[in-house]
């Protein structure tokens, strides 16, 4: 994936970006080199996580629906996988690093609920079209808009200008990156989650969550992030950044399987999943 | 109709004012219903109360 230069300019300008922990470092490897292998990552699980409360919290809810409690980790990975538990990780990874409060006005409740909805969106979208990876799609969804945090948080001057603009003009905040810095959230958010090098899929749905078809060959994770984006501004939940409604990718929402009768059925079962994604929402804003 | 109501509803028309593709439209359309749904369950389960 190639990065303009004015993308590396801006990403240049930012001094220490964050890095991962060692331990999802760790968990990384075993997830792309042996995802089966126990015992290696009951070897991981023995050194622990600062998360460790955090992810169990998130794996009792009912939004994992498991029929008993699990007190401890490798307990969890049983039910959730070496994979699950990566997804848990690094989610929290990035609760931790981003915190509950902006650095600009763009509040971090408002951005967490319209990602959170984007994910349940991608996991309802994935689960209407038999997609066999439903929980790469939640995440896909809850990290397509990573990038406005990178903004937020390491160029705020910059994120305050945009969204001095996008208020002023009431207009998309992709128009507005494009048309002050010719750089987008998407681009941010794909080289951060690169720099963290998580998995491959991720970091083309975050980049292309507005351009859905950079090849033929792609996942169909890109058009379900796409597609799930545009639901999630139109349910309304959480905040966006503005209060345009992007039109989407007609391909997108055919690669999606989304009829009209379709998206009636999609859209109501997204409305009624989000009271299940509040556990999620409870870890990131307690940081 | 009540305000916050009145308040969706023109925020839906705001956002969706430049859109001309039927299934914008329909989208628009399906969130309007299903947000009178949800306060109609919200109004029943108040009377039930």
């Amino acid at each position: 994936m190639d990065m303009s230069s004015d993308v590396k300019a801006l990403i240049d300008t930012i001094k220490n970006p964050p890095t991962t922990s060692s331990f999802l470092q760790r968990l990384n490897q075993i997830v792309q080199e042996a995802p089966d292998d126990l015992s290696r990552l009951s070897g991981l699980l023995k050194i622990g996580t600062p998360y460790e409360a955090k992810i169990l919290k998130i794996v009792n809810s009912p939004f994992y629906g498991l029929h008993q409690t699990v007190s401890r980790l490798d307990q969890a990975s049983i039910y959730i996988g070496s994979m699950g538990l990566y997804q848990l990780t690094l989610l929290c990874e990035i609760f931790q690093i981003f915190g509950s409060r902006s650095h600009s006005d763009y509040s971090r409740e408002g951005f967490w609920r319209h990602s959170f909805a984007c994910g349940c969106a991608s996991l309802e979208i994935a689960r209407h079209m038999g997609y066999p990876r439903l929980m790469d799609a939640f995440v896909g969804g809850v990290l397509h808009d990573i990038g406005k945090l990178v903004w937020d948080q390491f160029l705020t001057k910059d994120f305050k200008k945009i969204l001095s603009r996008v208020r002023e003009k009431d207009q998309w905040i992709l128009v507005t990156e494009q048309e002050l810095f010719n750089v987008s959230h998407a681009e941010l958010g794909a080289w951060l989650l690169r720099h963290w090098s998580v998995h491959p899929l991720w970091d083309r749905a975050v980049r292309y969550h507005h351009e859905p078809f950079p090849s033929a060959n792609d996942d169909p994770l890109v058009a379900i992030v796409h597609v799930a984006d545009v639901m999630a501004r139109a349910l309304a939940v959480g905040d966006p950044g503005d209060e345009s409604i992007p039109q989407w990718n007609e391909q997108a929402l055919q690669m999606c399987q989304l009829t009209p009768a379709h998206l009636e059925r999609v859209l109501g079962r997204v409305q009624r999943s989000l009271p299940q994604v509040e556990p999620f929402l409870s870890v990131a804003l307690s940081v | 109709m009540s305000v916050k109501d009145v308040v969706f509803q023109e925020k839906m028309e705001r956002m969706f004012q430049k859109q001309t593709l039927p299934s914008m439209l329909l989208l628009k359309e399906l969130v309007l219903k299903l947000h009178e749904e949800a306060l109609s369950t919200v109004v029943a389960k108040e009377i039930l109360d």
